[in-house]
């Protein structure tokens, strides 16, 4: 055993040969510690580590296609405690890399939060997460992020503390007002009454744009759940906005509560509670979580694509 | 529900509803469609009064209409346990059933409203199992809302003067062989009260096997009838057996976790 203390590290790199060499190297010296292993990149990438990592079937590791585990940041904290609580005590090496080329601007201050919650989340948990980030590829912008969000860089010069570290101000930046766009579909709702209307609307809006039957439902679910949050916690009314983006529904949900814990919905919870699950399982099913809260309200966006 | 007297006659087996009014015209409304459809099929029908003075509503054969004898406390098991004989006793009369019309306001007075949200939550498993029916009329002018709001948290569904749809918004059915229950339409926390209670009156019963769920006929269900079905699964020494389960159901049941549940 190495130590007991969670590191977070950004491998920060600048070309393939850089990237393959950091990666297949910490695989493989975990591997030598006998050390569990998860690693979830982009699958073009998994497959590139999987070939150096080379040695044939080896059941210490675990291959996580991240464009379909991580597509919404949101879902990465408790997939990943999960696992680390099933190898508890064997100090597992996570390999994540939520951030890649293409990703929209909403996902990508998505990916700031999740790195900035990690810090949080990981508290007392015994295990090392290293996240590649391509200073080549990648905006400037989301490499500033990754320096603030993480307490240790990785590179070729070796590995630093990072001096610019500062994950609460991070996600304080990030924790910036979400606007319906004006031709948004609008439905207030103060009953418990008006919930079968919410879900109807959305479930009738998604399967017209072409949203499967199953996205639609799940879609449903969410919604309900969100607006039973309103109705529930924050003691009073709240508006839904539906719209299109491209060929994906948005949902928005805007009331006069507030999330005191920025790790609501990120931690994993019993099968029975009665609390906590909700947006648990919101971030599961939907394909990007957008939160905004204060003490003056929350704004809850969720996005369903095809 | 929309609150009218046709949806008053065509309430089927196993129903129970919450019906508001607020006024003495659309009490009479409910309470006439309520006993057409009763003659129609062939129910006995059962009025349970508020008071004694009240006026007797014109009956016939199969009607009978008693008041609640406020003279004594309430016991909600007690009560149920005769409401099962006047079934039975129906049913050997040859009736095909029986509809229960509750004037809730004899329970003014008579019991705090904690005890009535009790006895509503528990009496769903008498429904659900006898296949009777139950229009509990709620006269708005002596609940309160936030009461009324509880109250109906735990019935399939409220009909109201400004309601929607023809049915209650679900249903639920105690199934013989194997044991288990049929579940219809929408639960959401407007009506997802009525739930737990048919559930853990069935668990006793389980001998062993899975309980059977079956949910071809459920549109939704949020994640409070979600974890009452999950409740139920670790209660039961066989687990659950959900049948006909769309994928996003059986996706938020293993978004849950690990449980007892299998699906066919």
């Amino acid at each position: 055993m190495t130590g007991s203390v969670f590191t977070h590290t950004a491998l920060l790199y600048a070309t393939a040969a850089e990237y393959l060499d950091a990666t297949v190297t910490y695989v493989r010296a975990a591997r030598e510690e006998d050390r569990p292993v998860l690693v979830a990149v982009p699958g073009a990438d998994l497959e590139r580590i999987r070939a150096g990592v080379g040695g044939g079937d080896d059941d210490g590791v675990t291959w996580w296609d991240a464009e379909a585990t991580s597509r919404n940041p949101g879902r990465i904290i408790p997939a990943l405690l999960d696992y680390c609580a099933r190898h508890a005590g064997r100090r597992p090496a996570l390999l994540g890399q939520p951030m890649w080329v293409g990703r929209t601007g909403a996902e990508r201050a998505a990916v700031a939060v999740h790195e900035a919650l990690v810090n949080r989340a990981f508290v007392g948990v015994d295990a090392t997460a290293l996240c590649p980030y391509d200073t080549a590829g990648l905006h400037s912008s989301d490499v500033a992020a990754a320096r603030r969000t993480h307490p240790s860089l990785a590179g070729i010069a070796g590995l630093a503390a990072s001096a610019d570290y500062a994950p609460d101000s991070a996600l304080a930046e990030r924790n910036a007002p979400l606007v319906a766009p004006a031709a948004a579909t609008a439905m207030p709702y103060d009953a418990i009454g008006a919930l079968r209307w919410l879900r109807r609307a959305v479930g009738e809006r998604a399967v017209a744009m072409g949203l499967s039957e199953d996205r639609a439902a799940d879609l449903e679910f969410v919604v309900t759940e969100l607006a039973t949050n309103t109705l529930r916690h924050s003691g009073g009314s709240g508006v839904l906005h539906l719209w299109a983006d491209g060929d994906a529904l948005v949902c928005q949900v805007s009331d006069g509560g507030f999330l005191h814990d920025p790790l609501t919905g990120r931690i994993p919870v019993e099968p029975t509670a009665e609390r906590g699950r909700g947006l648990l399982l919101t971030h599961q099913m939907c394909d990007l979580v957008e939160v905004f809260t204060g003490p003056a309200g929350t704004v809850i966006r969720v996005r369903m694509g095809r | 529900m929309k609150a009218h007297a046709a949806t008053a006659a065509d309430l089927a087996p196993g129903d129970h509803v919450c019906w508001r009014f607020g006024d003495d015209d659309s009490h009479r409304e409910a309470l006439a469609g309520f006993i057409d459809g009763g003659r129609r099929d062939n129910y006995k029908i059962v009025h349970y009064r508020a008071d004694l003075d009240e006026p007797d509503v014109p009956g016939f054969g199969r009607f009978v209409s008693t008041p609640v004898d406020v003279t004594r406390p309430f016991d909600a098991d007690a009560w149920i346990a005769m409401l099962v004989e006047v079934v039975e006793q129906a049913r050997a009369e040859g009736f095909a059933g029986v509809r229960f019309a509750g004037e809730m306001a004899w329970s003014r007075g008579h019991l705090a409203d904690e005890r009535l949200i009790a006895y509503e939550r528990q009496i769903n498993a008498f429904y659900a199992q006898t296949g009777a029916i139950g229009l509990c009329l709620y006269d708005t002018r002596r609940f309160e809302p936030g009461v009324l709001a509880e109250i109906g948290r735990v019935h399939p569904d409220t009909a109201t003067a400004d309601g929607d749809g023809d049915a209650p918004l679900a249903r639920l059915a105690v199934t013989g062989a194997p044991l288990g229950v049929r579940l219809t339409g929408e639960f959401d926390a407007s009506n997802g009260g009525c739930l737990e209670p048919v559930l853990a009156d069935l668990v006793p019963h389980a001998n062993g096997h899975p309980l059977v769920v079956d949910v071809a006929a459920l549109r939704f269900a949020d994640l409070t009838a979600v974890t009452a079905l999950l409740r139920a699964a670790r209660t039961v020494p066989g687990g659950l057996r959900i049948l006909g389960a769309e994928p996003t159901l059986e996706r938020i049941v293993r978004l849950c976790g690990p449980a007892p549940v299998v699906f066919a």
